[in-house]
C-alpha cells in the first residue's frame, strides 16, 4: 500500500474516539487537524518534522542525567541537615517497607518518561536517517501508548507543593537536580508536542521495504 | 457522515491506520484491534467500583505520619489539607483539595454518567458526552500529586529525633484509586457515545 503523506496527500482516515471517516485537509506547518464530529485531535503538523523532538528528547535525557546524579533539595533545622537525591527518595519508600509505591513513582516520574524520550530519540534519528528496521514500529507504539502514564508535569507540581508545606518549618535549599528534573520535564513535554503522530507513521510506511 | 464500522473498517486506536472489520492487528503497528472495546462498559464499572472500594482506605488511613520530638502524628489527606487552610497557604491547599478530592470524585462520577449514557439516556448531547470524557481522560493523573508529595517529605524530612516523617497505608491505596481509574477511562470506548447517535437518527 503506498503511503500518503499526510499533509499533501489528504488520506482517508477515520477518529479513533467517534469513528468517523473523513479526509485530512491539507495542513500547513503549525496547523492542527481535528476531528470534524467530536474534536479530537488527530494530529499536528510541526515545523522542522523530526528535528525538533529530537533535540528536545536528547536535551532531556541530558538533564535526567543530571537530575539523578546531584542532590535535589536539602534541609535545614535545628543545626541539622538532611540532603536528598532523587535515587534517595525511591529507597527512602523501600526503606518504610513501601515497595509497591516505590515502584510506581520510580515507574512514573522516572522510567516511563525515560524509556518515551529513549525512543523518540531513536525514532526520529533513524526516520531522519530515512533508515528502516522491523522492530521501528513497536518503537513507535511503545511511546505513544506509554505515554498515558509518564506523569514528569505531575511530580513537578508535587515538588511545589512539598516546598510550600515545608517552607515555614525548616530552611530548604534548592539543589542542582531540582533544576534538572524541572528542565527535563519541559523538554519532556515539548517533545511530545512537537512529535507529528501521523508522519511517524506514514514515513514509517514509506521507508518499509516492499514486500 | 459514515463511520469506519458501517464501511466495514476499524481506525486503529494507536496509529489512526484503517484496517480491515476483521483483522486482530494493526497491518501499521500491530497494535490489537476492536472495532468496539469487548465488555467496554462492564469493564468500566467494574473498575469504578475498585477505585471507590479502594477510595475509603485512601482517605480513612492516614498517608503519613510525622514524628516530632517523640510524638506521633497521622495526618490524612483531608487533615493536611485542612493544615494547610489554617496555616494560610490557601493555594496549595486547594490544589491539593483538587487533586486528591474533587478529581477522584469527579471521575468516578463523570465515568459512571458516561456508562450511563452510553446505555442509551440522553439528558446529554454526544458533543457534551465526548468533552466530558476527554476532561476525565485528561485529569486522571493530577490525583498522583499527593503520592509524589508523600515520597519527597519521607526522603527529605529525617532530621534524626527532632523530625521524621513515614508513608502510612493510604499512599498505596490512593495510588491504586488512581490507576484503576485510569484504567477505567481507556476501558470505556468513546465511540459507544456516538453509535447511540446513529441509531437515533436512522
Amino acid at each position: 500500500m503506498p503511503a500518503d503523506h499526510p499533509h499533501q496527500d489528504r488520506p482517508l482516515t477515520g477518529c479513533p474516539e467517534c469513528d468517523l471517516l473523513f479526509r485530512l485537509p491539507a495542513m500547513a506547518p503549525g496547523d492542527t487537524a481535528l476531528c470534524p464530529r467530536c474534536g479530537y485531535v488527530v494530529t499536528s503538523n510541526v515545523r522542522d518534522g523530526f528535528y525538533r523532538p529530537l533535540i528536545y528528547a536528547a536535551t532531556g535525557l541530558m538533564f535526567l542525567a543530571i537530575a539523578m546524579a546531584f542532590p535535589f533539595l536539602s534541609l535545614r533545622s535545628s543545626g541539622m541537615e538532611n540532603s536528598m537525591t532523587l535515587p534517595a527518595m525511591i529507597t527512602s519508600l523501600t526503606f518504610f517497607g513501601e515497595d509497591v509505591v516505590a515502584g510506581l513513582v520510580l515507574c512514573f516520574v522516572f522510567v516511563i518518561p525515560a524509556l518515551i524520550l529513549g525512543c523518540i530519540t531513536v525514532l526520529c534519528q533513524l526516520l531522519l536517517l530515512e533508515r528502516h528496521y522491523r522492530w521501528l514500529p513497536l518503537l513507535a507504539r511503545t511511546l505513544f501508548q506509554l505515554n498515558a502514564w509518564a506523569m514528569v508535569e505531575v511530580f513537578a507540581i508535587g515538588v511545589i507543593v512539598s516546598l510550600v508545606k515545608i517552607m515555614h518549618m525548616a530552611r530548604v535549599e534548592l539543589g542542582m537536580a531540582f533544576w534538572g528534573y524541572l528542565a527535563f520535564a519541559l523538554c519532556f513535554l515539548l517533545a511530545m508536542k512537537n512529535l507529528d503522530r501521523l508522519l511517524v507513521w506514514s514515513t514509517i510506511d514509506r521507508l518499509r521495504p516492499l514486500a | 457522515m459514515t463511520t469506519a464500522l458501517e464501511r466495514g473498517l476499524v481506525v486503529c486506536h494507536v496509529c489512526l491506520a484503517l484496517n480491515p472489520l476483521h483483522d486482530h492487528r494493526c497491518r501499521r503497528c500491530h497494535s490489537s484491534l476492536h472495532a468496539r472495546t469487548p465488555h467496554s462498559i462492564q469493564r468500566t464499572v467494574a473498575l469504578l467500583i475498585t477505585a471507590c472500594i479502594l477510595y475509603l482506605p485512601a482517605n480513612l488511613l492516614p498517608i503519613m505520619t510525622t514524628t516530632s520530638v517523640g510524638s506521633d502524628l497521622d495526618s490524612t489527606i483531608i487533615g493536611g489539607v485542612l493544615v494547610l487552610w489554617r496555616t494560610g497557604s490557601y493555594p496549595v491547599a486547594l490544589v491539593i483539595l483538587t487533586a486528591s478530592v474533587m478529581v477522584p470524585v469527579g471521575k468516578i462520577l463523570a465515568l459512571s454518567v458516561l456508562c450511563w449514557l452510553a446505555h442509551g439516556h440522553r439528558p446529554m448531547t454526544p458533543a457534551q458526552s465526548a468533552r466530558l470524557y476527554r476532561i476525565t481522560d485528561f485529569i486522571g493523573k493530577w490525583s498522583m500529586v499527593d503520592v509524589f508529595v508523600v515520597a519527597i517529605l519521607v526522603a527529605l524530612i529525617q532530621i534524626g529525633d527532632i523530625m521524621a516523617v513515614r508513608p502510612g497505608a493510604a499512599a498505596l491505596a490512593f495510588a491504586g484509586v488512581v490507576i484503576t481509574t485510569m484504567f477505567a477511562a481507556e476501558s470505556f470506548d468513546p465511540r459507544l457515545i456516538w453509535d447511540r447517535e446513529i441509531a437515533r437518527n436512522d
